[in-house]
């Protein structure tokens, strides 16, 4: 992070959009210190309790920035290794209730214990040296801290702890919105591990989730003086109005967009965002952890700013299910898509901003293909 | 699993469809230089309006002038360059004159800190706001320069100066830029302009007094008489990227219009082109662009302003005996109008070069092939890489389905098998990367000078690297690993680094694809010792030194041929020092990547191969 | 005429809050720019000085700039009502050396390509003034005709000897055709550069960002505090931490500062920086430029956007160099006599040109299919497994393509028929067939009965293989 290579990635369009940029967090915490409302220009968009983490963080510990960076990364990894361990042994309890059930022939298919353990190691693996979380991590983004957050809700999700999950659940929420929708995954979680008590593992979560997101409005409010930051953070992502290239699907679109049909296409699309959750919770009922994947995933792709470090925690969390590798269908050719796509996608922005040889198209097209080959992979 | 048919019957008959597809694509693309498959150029931005109105300037006496005056100053300046006689200049013609430093700290060998000054003078626009502005540029050469003299330039820069400074209808501001030490003057000078770093920080690039707003277009001048045959447009930039196609259409509208005989690449415009001579003519000039633009060293100072998004080409004009038919020679009045109506046009623009092609190859000076045209043949011969990955993909999932089924683990087919071998070899690379400098600081301990022994480590490192295979083999405990899964990695690789490189440098990409295409598809481990042994000679051939090498050959033996062949490779190995030794420099100061990519990204996959070729079979 | 009267009411003037600041970069003066202002004169362009204002001679100047000052003044001695005063003010800057070689003499035909012929009858005094402080002796040049008198004011710094001409009186004549001829052709010398001088530039290449850089000289002998004053489109987002950090916080202190909000206002930055003599200051806003809705570009968008000029305010602490520097008076007279002393200066700095990353403007309705075709292939697989079920199906043995194509047709006319797998263990291998299951169809107690039997079975190879369709 101490290479001159950190300025470079730290700018790149792909990793900081205007929601997790470090840039825009030290801006707003230098308008905040100059007196100036924060939330009256159109620079700074995150919520008001990263403004004060931000703060804190930038007045105090300046020097030792990139070892928080690191730090949390690894925490990030350390979790979802527990959280993989945690659902492979469910897993394999499912399984031995079931087992007669089974056609004898079938045994290959089975799990083993052997090989959900190298899935703990791989999940963490995987998080660690993942490039897009590696390239997040350089480049300060806050998309760390938010995916810190959802490993530790996958966490307490999966250990079966419902108050603190519905308060985490509001924390990542209330700073970057689209997870909200890991609350379905989680109640349904909740209410199958604790049959006998279904409003109690209802109830528990929910209100948790209510009572801390009112809590941290309030606490809000009153850090930024007045409500107008509702609008410049939950008006900033509904609304998408800054059109700042990244790997998302509204940029360009809106762009493009007559503006007599603005408001039905972002109308549209923030509903497609969320259009999956119960069609999935339905059809995934049985598989919690799976269905919360599955929404990280979709909300990875049709959210307003994506990034990379969104990208790369589902992609993390894969190797839970790699007993189910050899059944799935395209892995070569989405596994070639991803990395072509990666590739390519930074050349062509370079061709199209410093050369001016290229065209706007050209970056569109390859994100385009980055996010078909997510969906494909999803 | 059943699994769908196609990739079956692809693996099945992958060879013969690799081949036919490299066969059919070099063959396509050959033909690309007939004009039948290629187009005639035209202007697409209409705001040029090349050769509108009458060419005015008749100032070539005032040239003739001014180079006499010059002559005579550099006679007095042997090494450097009359810096005060040629601002007194400037400032006589009434432009506002500034002057500029900048220093080099040499990269390697015994770092030796080199100075240089530039000199230019802006022409404030009197209607324009100097939000705009058009930069016309000439190095200066002293008389002990290697390469030809360019005096005549700056003298039709001066009276161009003093013609154009009486006009009224310029919109945009004019800088005449006289730089020092060939291309390291243009680009201190850009860097300076734009207060950007490029390359490792080694050219510390001062600080400009005067500015003019945004720059345009450059022109830059390299006439090396006063009476020249023909004039040469230099198009190639840093990296291989090219100035926008309009204004080398400009320039060649406007030498026709005032009868100048233009050439591109010093070949003219072959008077039959639809025949099969003229085809051959074409597909001459078509190759000379390509290995030109291969190198990434850019032909002219032009090429420094490519990357600032200002569109630059070079003029060259020599007085040479190759075009014996009865032309005459141009004059300064010709130079001087075909200067003036570029300068006029460029004065019409309202936006940047941005209409027509950014991407295209010349065959001629008025036919161009465009991206769109040269992609299809090279995504056939290299659509030979991807199809042997989806075989290498399929053949290994089959068989390691095969082996599970009969519950025996001879070989892993694991993905993750591969995986320490790619780590091992890229981190061989970037140590490679990283090593000229340790080289360079070795080499004077021993007394060396920084060409012979950047060139002699990386051989040594080179071949060092050829037992790396044993190594990884035997000491890593690596032979039951599948030698296909490695293979797969190689060629996966070689297939991004040759299109992902197509989209910057596609001359570059071509020549990588047309030379590892047939070895991508040819290795795989043999257990003759003959084939072996064939095979890791063909590897050896297409080694990134040993293509340097070649080239370098090729390349001296066109320009002396009638050199007997020892002397011929004596001078070829010192040419091939030099180049290799260039373009590590280059790197450092101008971020000129093709040394990072051919050590960074090609090497490993050649290393890859290599080890794939020597992979012990069980 | 009195010159000397006094302003109205000061009050407007020391008040900030009345400010108004508005700048037009992209506009030329030109002669649709000329006409108005000539026709506010009282003698519109029929009669006097203006008579010498053609446009063409003007618009081939290096420098030119029109200006109009209202304010209220008094009426008399005692003030107690107002006038409202108008000053119109044309500045050119002419450099005729260029076309004829060297020779600098030069005369009102010359310079406005007609002499002046009459004079305004409703002006109460028509006089035209030569600054002639460096002609002393008359060694550089000689005007002709003789001047009227040689006004001598001021000393030191302040020192002008101004030539007047009465033309009136010099049209007794019928034409008034001023001349100067110089000694000696002209030679362009080191020119000593001014108390303060300013460069604005942009940073930076390529369209993703840059920075606005100032650079601030002072040439002079005492340390100067500079106001700079500067208004920005929304579309470059400035950073503002990064040239305000602790140390520069010392010499550049940001005195006002408004945000912009996208499509709702601009920039407004002001700062105060100090200069210690003969130092020069930069100043530096970095941004990243926005990209625009596609109909937000002008038509020629690739031109690129003009940042209007930043005001540098100053009070020097001598007239050097300072055309004008007494706002007391109105006549010219009064106010090219130079008072001692500070003088206050308002310096524009260039307008720059930044180009915005552009759209492609010929693609909107391409854009909107390939972006909804994405979203469409993430919908579709997903309503296929969420309204489907999976069904098992014995694979029958290797049939050629024709029966194939007939059992599939049956199959197709017969509506959907299930068979289940009988014994376990069998040698098939057990393919999994998507089912539509609709419950408008008459089997579905057939449906049904077939689910009841096959449930437990299906629980767990179901899930896996729903498991290998979410991907």
């Amino acid at each position: 992070m101490n290479t001159p290579w950190a300025e470079c990635i730290a700018k790149r369009v792909e990793l900081s959009t205007p929601l997790n940029s470090w840039k825009r967090v030290e801006e707003g915490v230098f308008l905040h210190s100059q007196g100036i409302a924060v939330y009256s220009g159109g620079v700074f968009h995150e919520t008001p309790f990263c403004l004060l983490f931000g703060g804190f963080l930038i007045r105090s510990w300046q020097s030792y920035l990139h070892l928080i960076f690191v730090g949390c990364d690894l925490l990030t990894a350390a979790l979802l290794a527990s959280v993989a361990s945690s659902y492979s042994r469910q897993l394999l309890e499912q399984q031995k209730n079931a087992v007669s059930q089974f056609a004898s022939d079938a045994s290959h298919l089975l799990l083993t214990s052997s090989a959900l353990g190298t899935g703990v190691v791989y999940v963490a693996a995987a998080y660690l040296f993942c490039p897009y979380t590696i390239a997040s991590c350089v480049a300060q983004t806050t998309s760390v801290f938010a995916n810190l957050i959802i490993a530790a809700a996958f966490a307490s999700m999966v250990k079966g702890y419902p108050v603190i999950f519905g308060t985490l659940v509001a924390l990542v929420a209330y700073q970057s919105f689209y997870p909200v929708c890991l609350m379905v995954p989680g109640i349904l979680f909740f209410m199958q591990n604790d049959s006998h008590n279904l409003k109690a593992a209802l109830l528990k979560p929910l209100l948790s989730f209510l009572v801390s997101l009112g809590l941290l409005m309030v606490i809000s409010a009153e850090v930024a003086g007045g409500w107008e930051f509702l609008e410049a953070t939950y008006g900033f992502i509904l609304a998408a109005p800054d059109l700042t290239p990244n790997i998302g699907l509204f940029w360009y679109f809106f762009t493009e967009m007559f503006e007599h049909f603005r408001l039905f296409f972002l109308a549209t699309f923030q509903i497609n965002a969320f259009v999956y959750v119960l069609p999935l919770a339905i059809r995934l009922r049985k598989d919690p952890v799976l269905l919360a994947t599955a929404l990280l995933a979709f909300t990875a792709v049709f959210r307003s700013y994506p990034a990379l470090g969104d990208v790369g925690i589902y992609l993390s969390l894969l190797p839970m299910w790699k007993h189910l590798y050899p059944f799935m269908r395209q892995t070569f050719i989405v596994g070639c898509m991803f990395v072509a796509t990666s590739v390519l996608g930074p050349i062509m922005y370079n061709l199209w901003i410093f050369s001016g040889s290229a065209n706007a198209n050209f970056y569109f097209a390859v994100t385009l293909a980055f996010n078909t080959a997510q969906v494909m992979q999803g | 699993m059943e699994r769908s048919r196609l990739p079956a019957i692809l693996e099945k008959h992958h060879r013969p469809i690799c081949i036919v597809l490299y066969v059919v694509g070099i063959i396509w693309f050959v033909a690309l230089a007939h004009n039948a498959f290629n187009h005639g150029t035209y202007f697409s931005e209409n705001a040029l309006l090349p050769g509108l109105v009458q060419g005015d300037f008749h100032s070539d006496s005032l040239a003739t002038q001014y180079l006499e005056s010059l002559k005579e100053e550099s006679e007095k300046h042997t090494s450097g360059m009359p810096y005060s006689w040629l601002a007194g200049q400037f400032t006589q013609l009434g432009l506002d004159t500034f002057t500029h430093n900048f220093t080099l700290h040499y990269p390697l060998g015994s770092e030796k800190v080199f100075t240089g000054k530039n000199v230019y003078g802006i022409l404030r626009a009197s209607r324009g706001s100097s939000t705009e502005a058009v930069v016309v540029s000439a190095p200066y050469r002293p008389p002990t320069s290697l390469l030809q003299g360019n005096a005549p330039s700056i003298a039709l820069m001066l009276a161009m100066a003093s013609f154009f400074s009486k006009q009224v209808y310029w919109a945009k501001d004019l800088i005449f830029l006289v730089t020092e030490h060939e291309q390291l003057g243009a680009q201190a000078w850009l860097q300076a302009y734009h207060r950007t770093q490029s390359g490792a920080g080694v050219l510390n690039h001062g600080d400009l007094e005067g500015r003019a707003g945004a720059i345009q277009a450059a022109i830059n001048l390299e006439i090396h008489s006063s009476q020249v045959s023909h004039i040469d447009v230099k198009v190639e930039g840093l990296n291989g990227q090219l100035p926008n196609l309009d204004l080398f259409n400009l320039i060649h509208r406007l030498c026709q219009r005032e009868n100048v005989y233009h050439t591109f690449k010093n070949r003219g415009n072959h008077p039959q082109p639809e025949t099969f001579h003229g085809w051959v003519h074409q597909v001459g000039t078509l190759f000379s662009m390509i290995s030109s633009q291969a190198s990434g060293v850019p032909t002219g100072n032009h090429g420094l302003y490519h990357r600032y998004g200002i569109a630059a080409v070079t003029l060259e004009g020599q007085h040479s005996m190759h075009h014996p038919r009865n032309r005459r020679s141009v004059s300064f009045q010709q130079l001087g109008r075909v200067l003036e109506g570029v300068c006029r046009s460029l004065n019409n623009l309202l936006e940047r070069f941005h209409q027509s092609f950014f991407f295209y190859l010349l065959p001629a000076t008025n036919r161009y092939i465009s991206i769109g045209v040269y992609m299809p043949p090279f995504g056939m011969i290299a659509g030979g890489i991807l199809v042997k990955a989806l075989a290498l993909w399929y053949s290994t999932s089959c068989a390691a389905e095969q082996q599970e089924q009969e519950k025996v683990k001879k070989i892993d087919y694991g993905l993750l098998g591969g995986f320490p071998t790619v780590v091992m070899v890229h981190i061989v690379s970037v140590l490679l990367h990283n090593a000229p400098y340790r080289f360079s600081q070795v080499g004077r301990y021993l007394a060396l000078s920084a060409e012979d022994s950047v060139f002699l480590g990386t051989f040594a490192f080179c071949a060092s690297l050829l037992v790396l295979p044993y190594y990884i083999s035997r000491n890593l405990g690596l032979q039951n690993r599948s030698w296909e899964i490695v293979k797969i990695y190689a060629v996966l690789e070689l297939g991004i680094l040759v299109f992902a490189g197509a989209v910057y440098n596609f001359s570059l990409a071509l020549i990588v694809t047309v030379a590892y295409t047939p070895v991508a598809l040819l290795t795989s481990p043999s257990i003759s010792r003959w084939r072996r042994w064939l095979k890791a000679a063909i590897l050896l051939l297409v080694h990134p030194l040993t293509m340097l090498f070649l080239f370098v050959l090729m390349d001296t033996w066109s320009n002396f041929s009638d050199l007997p062949p020892n002397k011929l490779l004596w001078k070829t190995y010192i040419a091939t020092k030099r180049a290799l030794m260039y373009s590590v420099v280059d790197g450092l100061i101008y971020s000129n990547w093709v040394y990072d990519v051919a050590v960074q990204c090609l090497l490993p996959v050649w290393l890859l191969f290599w080890q794939i070729a020597l992979h012990p079979i069980q | 005429m009195k010159c000397d009267i006094k302003i109205y009411t000061l009050w407007y003037a020391e008040n900030s809050s009345f400010l108004r600041y508005a700048a037009l970069p992209r506009e030329n003066v030109c002669t649709e720019n000329l006409t108005p202002w000539k026709k506010l004169l009282p003698c519109d362009t029929r009669r006097g000085l203006a008579m010498l204002l053609h446009p063409a001679p003007l618009y081939t100047a290096h420098y030119h700039a029109l200006s109009i000052h209202l304010r209220p003044t008094c009426q008399d001695e005692s003030c107690t009502s107002s006038h409202l005063e108008l000053v119109q003010a044309l500045s050119l800057v002419q450099n005729p050396t260029v076309s004829m070689e060297g020779h600098q003499d030069w005369s009102l035909r010359q310079l406005f390509s007609a002499p002046l012929i009459s004079t305004c009858p409703l002006a109460s005094m028509s006089k035209v003034y030569v600054d002639v402080t460096t002609n002393k002796d008359r060694q550089s040049f000689i005007l002709y005709p003789e001047p009227d008198s040689i006004d001598v004011s001021g000393s030191g710094d302040s020192l002008r000897h101004l030539a007047v001409y009465d033309a009136r009186q010099a049209l007794n004549n019928d034409i008034f055709d001023l001349e100067a001829h110089y000694q000696s052709r002209h030679v362009y010398g080191l020119i000593p550069p001014p108390h303060l001088h300013v460069s604005r530039f942009v940073t930076g290449y390529g369209q993703e960002g840059g920075s606005i850089t100032v650079k601030l000289t002072n040439t002079g002998g005492q340390p100067l505090s500079v106001v700079y004053l500067e208004v920005l489109p929304w579309y470059l987002r400035l950073f503002l931490h990064t040239s305000h950090t602790h140390q520069q916080m010392q010499s550049a202190y940001m005195s006002k500062l408004v945000t912009a909000r996208d499509r709702e206002r601009g920039w407004l930055y002001e700062a105060v920086v100090e200069i210690p003599a003969g130092a020069t200051k930069e100043l530096s806003l970095e941004f990243t430029r926005a990209l625009l809705k596609w109909l937000e570009y002008p038509p020629d968008a690739n031109h690129g956007f003009y940042i209007p000029a930043a005001t540098v305010s100053v009070v020097l602490p001598t007239p050097r160099n300072v055309s004008v520097n007494s706002l007391d008076g109105t006549c010219l007279k009064d106010k090219l006599i130079l008072n001692e002393g500070a003088s206050f200066v308002r310096i524009h700095t260039e307008t720059l040109l930044v180009s915005l990353p552009t759209p492609d403007f010929s693609m909107p309705y391409n854009v909107i299919c390939l972006a909804c075709t994405v979203v469409a292939l993430a919908f579709g697989p997903i309503h296929n497994i969420t309204t489907k079920k999976l069904v098992l199906k014995k694979i029958e043995d290797k049939a050629s393509p024709l029966s194939k194509l007939l059992t599939k047709l049956k199959s197709l006319l017969k509506r959907s028929k299930m068979e289940e797998k009988e014994t376990k263990g069998t040698d098939n291998k057990q393919e999994p067939v998507i089912v539509e299951e609709n419950p408008l169809y008459d089997d579905r107690e057939e449906l049904e009965d077939i689910k009841e039997e096959e449930e437990s079975e299906e629980d767990k190879t179901a899930s896996e293989d729903e498991n290998k369709k979410d991907r």
